[in-house]
């Protein structure tokens, strides 16, 4: 699959955010946020491998389902915000 | 009836019920539904007329909700509802601003851009609610020093309120390009 200069820097900058806001989970959290979202990256850059850039999926098939969640995660974030959530998994890990 | 007229009266009454959910509630409704009402006519001027090619909008739509999310943040970071309070005369808590700007809004307007991808007629009413609020209510940013204290100085999301504002000028362009394009489609058709 051949990226065009602007997929390369968006997906760059894009990568670059995420790094750095694993570094900043880092320095403010500690080890737990790492190991969430850098064990799911791995797990996820291998199906990422195997499927999506082996063949790509037509974006207008995956759009939808993929708005679709991030609407529904937004809403499970507002029911882990008012239901306060952050002292109960700050006990968990200690 | 035809679905157009349909479609007319649906939003109508939408707006209406909001405008009188709110007077209910004791909130500034005049104020609250500015956005909306902006955006109803922006709708009627634009996508209500001409129909438009979702694929062509989603992308400068789906960005502006990402930069209008990196302005909440900021609006979160330097405590907006203290503005908001002193601006509005109610008593707004960060709780409150964080669930409705944060979490419920970003959820509506990605609604928006999912009834936008099926090409209903609503998705394109919350589209130009949305693109309304960012072109002409994000400036307001830029007002509320003066409004305060008289004089220019920070407020609370003044450095990113440009990112979605811009954004919000740039969807509109692409919706009038893209709406001349198909009327001058139609009419070489015709002729």
């Amino acid at each position: 699959m051949t990226l065009t200069k602007a997929e390369r820097v968006t997906g760059g900058v894009t990568a670059g955010i995420l790094i750095a806001a694993v570094i900043y989970a880092y320095v403010s959290i500690g080890w737990p946020p790492v190991l969430i979202i850098g064990g799911s990256g791995v797990v996820t850059w291998w199906l990422w491998y195997r499927t999506y850039l082996r063949r790509p999926t037509d974006p207008e098939l995956i759009l939808s389902p993929f708005l679709i969640t991030v609407a529904g995660f937004e809403i499970h974030l507002c029911e882990e915000y008012l239901g306060h959530y952050a002292p109960a998994i700050s006990r968990l890990f200690d | 009836m035809d679905s157009k007229k349909i479609d007319f009266i649906t939003v109508t009454v939408f707006v209406g019920l909001l405008y009188l959910t709110f007077r209910l509630l004791r909130f500034p409704a005049g104020l609250f539904c500015t956005a909306f009402v902006g955006g109803f006519i922006l709708w009627l001027a634009t996508t209500f007329r001409v129909p438009l090619d979702p694929h062509k909008i989603i992308f400068p739509y789906v960005l502006t909700v990402i930069l209008f999310m990196i302005h909440v943040y900021e609006e979160f970071r330097t405590h907006i509802e203290f503005v908001m309070t002193r601006l509005t005369g109610l008593q707004v808590t960060q709780r409150d601003f964080l669930t409705v700007a944060a979490f419920i809004a970003p959820v509506i307007w990605l609604t928006g851009a999912l009834m936008v991808l099926k090409q209903w007629p609503f998705g394109f009413f919350l589209m130009s609610v949305f693109f309304f609020g960012m072109m002409f209510g994000e400036p307001s940013h830029f007002v509320f020093p003066f409004l305060l204290d008289g004089r220019f100085h920070y407020v609370s999301g003044m450095c990113t309120a440009v990112l979605p504002t811009a954004a919000g000028w740039w969807c509109f362009f692409v919706i009038l390009r893209e709406a001349k394009t198909v009327t001058k489609g139609g009419e070489m058709a015709r002729s």
